[in-house]
């Protein structure tokens, strides 16, 4: 009897042998953790091309934070209420539209690449210092682009200069003050000016999809003009103007500036690939069946043939009379100034001008 | 496979009895006689004891009285023993025939009553059904089985107090939403259905194919009804913690049918119902619909240009396709039927009992295009190895294939399925396209663009419920092998494994001409595919000890049990469009692929419990459980949880002193104590994870992004519940009585989910929308229950029984996680209601505005202050009332209360206007039998709370185009016009005419007959000529009526645990059907 017993407390044991803690350790199958993810510089690379491919897809919105509320558009029929909403100033904080989260998401991602990147240099022998500033640089150069959208939407902004890691950190960040948002981006853009890259990749679509010492410049100078800082101003375009690979393009190639883009007088234009479904968002934004938006009466009258006879950039150009009364906005969307030729195929997907050496106006 | 019979084989082995060694046989014979008159007695019984007194051996007495009886051990003592006789010792004598005289004794048997109670065996605690001092509630369902319902989960409905059920919606395949005393969690957690002791896992499915409402397979409307013998409910810690992380939210354990000694019976039942929609809410037809448009443009707009879709224009070319009066409701429903064969076959002998049964349900919904068919069988094999050794094997294998339609969502901000697009679509479009002269093309009507929007936002519902295909075949394989040996009287041990394995493919296609969209778009003829595979492993080990005590004074039992669980799950999903014919609806045949993903995950979870009972005297009773649970879900400081439960159960009807009132039968005090706790479903939270962006790449460079924060707080939520309770057993077993008191506190509440929409809101600052999971908070669920069984009529051709149960829960949020946002949206808006959580106050109320009515005229709109004085400027005149400070009232706009008398109507009058929380819930009924009928009747209600009724909302408003209802014919025209109950003006893009106002804030109050059915049997004889066993009709109906104030469709709302901010909002899913039925039932 007490055999049989001591039998099963046997089998018992013999059931129990495996390590109970690592049989419970299990790791996601599907996705890398951070334990196992900064050891290359492919990793910051590839982190920091998500920070560009996020920025890129807010493109549409991007032309929206600037011209809702402006009065050189008007709405048509299909525009979405919550940008109605915008449009009529009646802003409440669940609107969509006014959610800043894709920025601080491209923050986040150059908050982690500026971090880690140092780290990376440790653990991985084929990468030299000089890569690694360049591409922290180019963090940088986003990090700060996204500040000054941010800054000029909403004025004073939590200031992140750390990425997110753990929930032990603390999220709940007060507002900084717009002076000293601007001041960091600007002393991290002067600061990393130098280490971006110039000209540096085979495509060009890398040289202008990715931040060139040129773009920093630009960004500076429009930074030192949102602050009224004149002089400045003129001191970083003056290195755009001595840079020999930029020039500005004769007025028959209107239409090339933004398809198929990437043309001699852009500085830096976020790029679409169309086989990987990544789409320009003020083609579908503009196109005719979409009924989003057509210019505003003020706009006509600014651009109008019959206001504005000798702007080359205005009617056939910026917009297009297609009917009586009937403008649309012609610049992402067509291909000839006629009004009527539409660019074809996957027009959709071509880069998105951010950056025109002059003028810097979006419509 | 292999090493799981090499290791049963091995512990057979070891445990094998050694076999007694043989011994030479002393053998008695004899005659027993009565003393008085020397008949024999036939049938008395000759029974060898042990020096233990122990039974060892024995026989009876043949027709002549005669006796032969070998004995084991010639040292026993044998003794004789009848009925209505002294019993005696007789000597062991082996040379002689014995002569037995039996003195008649002065019992007699007066009047023997047999009731059978059945005892549960098995279970993780092997506690006596009367003795459980926690709290539970058996039901037995052999009554139910030939109602038409196909989910246990309808069995349940309104028959146990404290469990509050939702009907799933009509359509095939959708399941019920079960909450046991009051949603504890976040995340739509349900009860843990045990089956024959087998813990179900839960489908985690990563993907779901767009479906707008939230239907997924429950696990309960796949088991064939008539294959259950009984459920039951547990709803206290104490007794659930036995079930550990799993069990937190309530169980349900359910019992299947065994088979039983006795010859081999056979059992077919058919049924079949009847699927009647209860009457839809009737909308404007086409021409009441070109009114109201032309109304609503007139009143915004003045002189307008009249779309041609709505004017009268004969030279127009789609005139006859925009002049229908189509009633699109109408077209999309239909009668459902159900058609439910059964089959079963159960029998046994001395070494094995089986029952195995098949069933097959085609069940067609109420909406074109859904249809369920399901397939299941079940074995239960019970082999008695000997009579120490116990093997079962169960096997279960079901399939059901769901046909339903596809969900699309063009530019609106959800999915829409078919039955909302019938709602709101312009009845003044046909169905079928006509050309210009009025003649039928023979294609479904899907302009690309049409008065109301594009083709894809507002589709043609008919043709899509029959052109396009949303279809789900499910395959589920379960299988379990239990080893049970009693080692002695009081020691058993049982060896469980099981295996449990469902794959489920869904396909969706859409072809291009059920919805009107370009042939170059992106979305025509998309076709979807989607594999998920779900496995699950389990053993269960137990060592159970009962009553090691000589002394019947005291009862001690207990069991150890040792538990390894091991789940995992894969999917594949896969999405195409533009395939090239509508006819290839598979997106594998090389269309252009849009989307691929892949995703597979693993859980694992080991447990050891251990339960401990001890009973005094058959009065008193204590339950202990200690459950210790690990979980792969938890970094190695937070991984192991411990749960316990404390009952404590006095018997006061056993006392003494009250022995002499004789109406109480057994009844019994108890209270009990019980820690619970919950783990997050999605195993891999708590890593931070770096994974390819939606497209993967820039400019050819592979993206890589952090998709979420690293969880180092992760822990277990606890859940701690008290209950005191009753059970009274009176008048001889005729009246029984049952009520408890309890309180569930659930703290460290696990805030998030899966998917992105539910996790837990940080500031975008951080760079990500959410935690996927954060511990924070307390919530507490106090509440009553009281349920009442009374026997009343009870003699051999009546029998009458009535049941009544009732509950109230009351839930509060009495923590709220730091900073957390307690305004989720303060925007007000036509048919939006601001969302708030107040500390202290229970989830699921309601803020709005008061809705007072219309304004008669132009001089009416007002401002008033709190006297209903006039307020006028300083110029004298009126203040006009303004909707924030954008729109005038003029007369006919709706009227709301100025709270603050400020002449604005705006945030500051937002007030408290309803809750959906009910305050009772329950269910009453009645059971009659008279010879071979029988008749009962179920009633179900639910009490005290309110209703938004979201479907109302969208279609009494008259500010846009989609469709109204006929209840918008009553509406303000004229100035001056003030009846009552009239609606306000049409006015196209009014901002402030259809606000979240207490307009649409109904009562929800509502008494439901579930459930009647008459039976009749056939009687024994004439089952006897027909040569079957038994044979029996029913008719029943269930949802006949009901009885309620609310106008919309079904007063059944769902409550949506996952959202703080959720309130009970009717947005008019396809609502449960009236079901008529008739059954029939043979046995043989």
């Amino acid at each position: 009897m007490i055999s049989k017993v001591k039998y099963f407390l046997l089998t018992l044991l013999v059931f129990m042998q495996f390590s109970c803690n690592d049989w419970l350790d299990l790791i996601p199958p599907s996705g890398l953790i951070r334990d196992e993810f900064w050891n290359a510089k492919e990793d910051v690379e590839a982190v920091l091309m998500a920070a560009y491919e996020t920025f890129g897809s807010m493109d549409r919105n991007l032309f929206l934070y600037g011209e809702l509320r402006a009065d050189l558009l008007q709405r048509d029929v299909q525009q979405s209420s919550g940008e109605q909403n915008i449009m009529e100033s009646n802003i409440y904080p669940d609107n969509g539209f006014s959610n800043w989260e894709t920025f601080y998401q491209v923050i986040n991602y150059c908050n982690e690449v500026i971090k880690n990147a140092p780290e990376v240099k440790e653990i991985d022998n084929t990468s030299t210092d000089f890569q690694l500033k360049s591409l922290m640089a180019e963090a940088y150069f986003l990090r700060s682009l996204s500040y000054f959208y941010l800054v000029r939407l909403y004025k004073d902004v939590p200031l992140v200069l750390e990425p997110s890691e753990s929930d032990d950190a603390d999220f709940y960040l007060p507002q900084s003050p717009e002076e000293e948002v601007l001041e960091q981006i600007a002393s991290d853009l002067k600061a990393n000016r130098d280490f971006a890259p110039t000209e540096s990749f085979p495509t060009i679509a890398e040289n202008k999809g990715r931040a060139s010492k040129a773009a920093f410049d630009a960004l500076l100078a429009d930074i030192a003009l949102w602050r009224f800082q004149y002089e400045e101003v003129l001191t970083h375009v003056q290195k755009i103007e001595l840079n020999e690979n930029l020039e500005l393009m004769p007025s028959s190639r209107w239409f090339q500036l933004f398809s198929p883009g990437n043309s001699l007088e852009s500085i830096f234009e976020f790029q679409f690939d169309g086989n990987r479904n990544q789409r320009n968002g003020t083609f579908g934004l503009t196109e005719q069946n979409s009924n989003q938006y057509d210019p505003s009466q003020k706009a006509v009258e600014m651009f109008g043939s019959e206001y504005a006879k000798e702007i080359v950039r205005g009617q056939g150009a910026t917009i297009a009379k297609i009917g009586e009364d009937d403008f649309i906005i012609w610049k992402y969307v067509g291909r000839s100034p006629d009004g009527l030729s539409v660019r074809a195929g996957l027009s959709n997907t071509v880069p998105t001008g951010l950056f025109i050496a002059w003028p810097m106006c979006c419509l | 496979m292999k090493n799981i019979r090499t290791a049963i084989i091995f512990i057979v082995a070891l445990f094998a009895f050694f076999a007694a060694t043989a011994q030479e046989k002393t053998i008695i014979r004899g005659r027993v006689i009565d003393k008085s008159d020397n008949t024999t007695i036939i049938g008395a019984n000759i029974v060898e004891y042990d020096s233990e007194e122990r039974v060892v051996n024995g026989t009876i007495t043949n027709v002549n009285g005669d006796f032969v009886l070998e004995m084991n051990d010639p040292g026993n003592v044998v003794r004789v023993s009848v009925i209505g006789y002294k019993s005696q010792e007789i000597e062991v004598d082996p040379t002689k025939n014995i002569m037995v005289e039996l003195e008649a004794s002065d019992v007699a048997l007066g009047e023997v009553t047999v009731t059978a109670e059945s005892k549960s065996t098995g279970g993780l605690t092997n506690i006596e059904d009367r003795d459980k001092a926690s709290s539970s509630v058996k039901v037995d369902l052999m009554d139910m089985q030939d109602v038409g319902m196909i989910s246990a989960a309808d069995a349940l409905q309104g028959k146990v107090s404290g469990l509050d059920i939702i009907s799933a919606s009509g359509d095939p395949g959708s399941g019920s939403q079960l909450v046991i005393r009051g949603l504890s969690s976040m995340g739509n957690s349900q009860p843990l259905i045990v089956i024959d002791g087998i813990p179900q896992f839960r489908v985690t499915t990563d993907f779901d194919l767009s479906s707008a409402d939230t239907e997924d397979i429950s696990n309960l409307i796949n088991i064939a009804l008539q294959d259950i013998k009984s459920i039951e409910v547990l709803k206290d810690a104490a007794s659930t913690a036995v079930y550990g992380s799993r069990g937190a939210d309530g169980v349900l354990l359910i019992e299947t049918k065994k088979g039983r000694m006795g010859k081999v019976q056979f059992d077919y039942q058919y049924k079949f119902n009847q699927n009647v929609q209860p009457p839809p809410i009737p909308m404007l037809n086409g021409d009441e619909y070109i009114m109201l448009q032309l109304e609503e443009w007139h009143n915004s707009q003045g002189a307008f240009d009249i779309p041609p879709e709505i004017a009268y224009d004969r030279d127009y070319a789609d005139f006859y396709n925009y002049s229908a009066n189509t009633d699109w409701i109408g077209q999309i429903t239909q009668n459902g039927k159900t058609h439910d064969h059964y089959f079963s076959i159960s029998g046994g002998g001395e070494k094995t009992r089986y029952f195995t049964s098949f069933s097959y349900v085609d069940e067609t919904g109420t909406t074109i295009g859904t249809r369920s068919q399901r397939f299941s069988t079940r074995i239960n094999l019970d082999y008695f190895l000997s009579r120490n050794l116990l093997f079962q094997v169960k096997f279960n294998y079901i399939n059901n294939a769901i046909d339903g339609n596809v969900s699309i969502q063009g530019n609106h901000w959800r999915p829409r399925n078919v039955r909302e697009m019938a709602y709101i679509k312009a009845p003044n479009m046909s169905v079928w396209e006509r050309d210009y002269l009025g003649r039928y093309t023979g294609e479904y009507f899907t302009p690309i663009n049409s008065y109301q929007g594009d083709g894809v936002t507002y589709f043609n519902p008919v043709a899509v419920a029959n052109l396009g295909m949303n279809d789900r075949v499910m395959n589920r394989l379960e299988n379990t092998f239990m080893l049970q040996y009693r080692i002695n009287d009081w020691l058993t041990f049982r060896e469980t494994i099981s295996f449990q394995y469902e794959g489920s493919k869904s396909k969706n296609y859409l072809p291009y001409n059920a919805i009107g969209a370009d042939w170059l778009q992106w979305n025509i003829n998309k076709a979807e595919e989607s594999n998920n595979l779900n496995n699950s492993i389990r053993t269960e080990s137990q060592l159970a000890f009962s009553s090691p005590f000589q002394n019947e004074d005291h009862g001690l039992s207990g069991a150890l049990t040792w538990i390894t669980d091991q789940s995992g799950y894969e999917w594949m999903n896969l999405q195409g469009n533009k395939t090239p014919s509508v006819d290839i609806k598979d997106p594998a045949i090389d269309p252009q692929i849009n989307w691929i993903g892949t995703g597979s995950g693993e859980n694992r979870l080991i447990s050891g419990a251990g339960n401990i009972n001890y009973k005094y005297r058959d009065r008193y009773m204590v339950q202990t459980i200690l459950r210790a649970d690990a979980h792969s879900s938890f970094g190695i400081n937070n991984r192991w949880g411990l749960f316990k439960g404390l009952s404590l159960g006095w018997r006061f009807s056993g006392e003494p002193f009250l022995s002499g009132l004789d109406f109480l039968g057994e009844s019994m005090l108890r209270a009990s104590w019980g820690v619970s706790g919950r783990q997050p479903q999605d195993v891999y939270a708590r890593f931070a994870t770096y994974e390819s962006t939606g497209t993967g790449s820039y400019i050819l460079n592979p993206a890589v992004a952090p998709t979420s924060i690293q969880l180092s707080n992760l822990r277990w939520e606890t859940i701690t519940s008290y209950d005191i309770g009753a059970e009274f057993n009176l008048f001889d077993e005729r009246l029984y009585l049952e009520g408890d008191v309890y309180q569930k506190v659930t703290s460290d509440i696990l805030f998030g989910g899966t998917n992105a929409d539910d996790y837990y809101q940080i500031p975008t600052s951080s760079g990500y929308s959410g935690l996927k999971y954060l511990n924070a908070g307390e919530r507490t669920n106090t509440g009553w229950e009281l349920m009442l069984d009374a026997r009343l009529v009870r003699t051999k051709d009546w029998f009458v029984s009535v049941n009544f149960n009732t509950s109230q829960n009351i839930n509060s949020f009495n923590k709220l996680p730091e900073n957390f946002n307690t305004e989720r949206s303060t925007s007000i808006g036509n048919e939006q209601y601001p969302q708030l959580v107040q500390e202290g106050e229970p989830i699921g109320s309601f803020f709005g505005f008061r809705y007072l009515g219309v304004y008669a005229s132009d001089e009416d709109a007002v401002a008033h202050d709190a006297d209903g004085n006039v307020l006028l400027d300083n110029e004298g005149r009126p203040i006009p009332m303004q909707y924030t400070n954008t729109y005038i009232f003029k007369g006919g706009d709706p009227k709301y209360e100025d709270i603050n008398h400020d002449g604005k109507i705006d945030l500051s009058d937002v007030v408290y206007i309803g809750d959906s929380n009910p305050d009772f819930i329950g269910g009453f009924g009645t059971n009659v039998k008279y010879k071979n009928f029988d008749f009962s009747v179920n009633f179900h209600y639910r009490v005290g709370f309110d209703i938004i009724n979201g479907i109302a909302s969208q279609t009494e408003g008259m500010n846009n185009r989609d469709n109204q209802s006929k209840a918008v014919l009553r509406r303000w025209r004229i100035q001056g016009q003030d009846e009552e109950g009239i609606l306000p003006r049409a006015y196209m893009n009014h901002p402030a005419n259809n606000l979240g106002s207490d307009r649409y804030v109904e009562k929800g109050d509502y008494l439901r007959l579930n459930n009647m059915k008459i039976g009749y049997q056939l009687s024994q004889e004439l089952c006897n000529k027909l040569g079957i066993r038994r044979a029996s009709f029913t008719l029943s109906a269930r949802k006949l009526l009901t009885f309620t104030n609310y106008s919309g469709q079904d007063p059944e709302v769902g409550q949506d645990a996952s959202n703080p901010f959720w309130i009970g909002v009717d947005y008019a899913r396809t609502p449960p059907p009236k079901v008529y039925t008739f059954s029939i039932g043979i046995g043989f």
